[in-house]
């Protein structure tokens, strides 16, 4: 297992040259998404709210990495709410834990950061629950 | 004359928490059904935006502030035509026949400062729904 544990850095990139994936929703609900990096900064949400019949399918794309001001910080989505239980979630044409875990391996990211990034999908779920929003702790 | 009557809705919002130099730009997509016995007409589609971007230590400029924009359109498609109209509308479309889908898409554009620039954004949103009568 390697040992790289945090994110990855690099030159900052426009952002037409960012890695994104795609997510589907099948059916209505609100949904939250997040991105989290290695250790287990979550760096943006997204929520997308869709009202509908029940055979609606919606579709956007999400970045697997932000460029910021200190370089490029490669992340892993994460489904961090759902308000519907009959709305499915796919990412990138897995289920959410299994994209996840992929975009893991794929940044060869080690146990204790998985378990970070775990933690911080759970607690920004909790905090979404109960107040409907996210915000980070010290913002 | 009966008439069905559908929406779409949907609201993309996104919050960041670290300081950026380039965003994505929003968009998302909802498709559904339609009754391709039916007449269709789309009644409204609006769409409206929140939020902007203000970029930083630009070269050669003070602050710079952009509003985020969005653009919402309708496209149908059915076995022998195909339809394409954009927001915003509040009078009914001409009748439509045929179409079997249905897709409202919402977008906004993409932000990447300058070198040495940054974006200061917090919060970003787009939103559009459409209406749509279904006529026998």
């Amino acid at each position: 297992m390697s040992t790289r544990s945090a994110k990855t850095k690099s030159t900052p990139n426009n952002a037409s040259e960012i890695d994104a994936i795609e997510i589907r929703l099948q059916g209505p609900g609100a949904t939250t998404v997040g991105l989290v990096d290695g250790n287990g900064n979550v760096l943006m949400t997204r929520r997308v709210v869709v009202s509908g019949p029940s055979d609606m399918e919606t579709k956007f794309q999400m970045p697997l990495s932000l460029a910021t001001t200190k370089g490029k910080i490669d992340a892993v989505p994460m489904l961090f709410h759902q308000t519907s239980a009959t709305q499915v979630v796919t990412i990138g044409g897995k289920d959410p834990a299994g994209a996840a875990q992929e975009r893991q391996r794929a940044l060869k990211l080690n146990a204790t950061a998985f378990g970070k990034i775990k933690v911080a999908a759970e607690a920004a779920a909790a905090q979404i629950a109960e107040t409907g929003r996210f915000k980070p702790a010290g913002l | 004359m009966a008439t069905t009557q559908l929406m779409i809705q949907i609201l993309v919002e996104e919050t960041l928490f670290v300081p950026v130099t380039s965003i994505m730009g929003l968009s998302a997509w909802s498709t559904m059904n339609l009754n391709p016995a039916r007449t269709t007409v789309i009644r409204e589609i609006a769409v409206e935006d929140i939020g902007g971007v203000l970029g930083l230590s630009m070269p050669g400029a003070v602050n710079l502030g952009m509003a985020s924009g969005a653009l919402a359109f309708v496209d149908m498609v059915g076995a022998k035509s195909e339809a394409f109209l954009m927001a915003p509308s509040c009078v009914p479309s001409p009748p439509f026949a045929g179409m079997d889908r249905i897709g409202l898409s919402v977008n906004a554009a993409s932000f990447t400062a300058p070198p040495g620039g940054k974006l200061l954004v917090q919060s970003l949103g787009i939103g559009a729904h459409t209406y749509v009568d279904q006529i026998s």
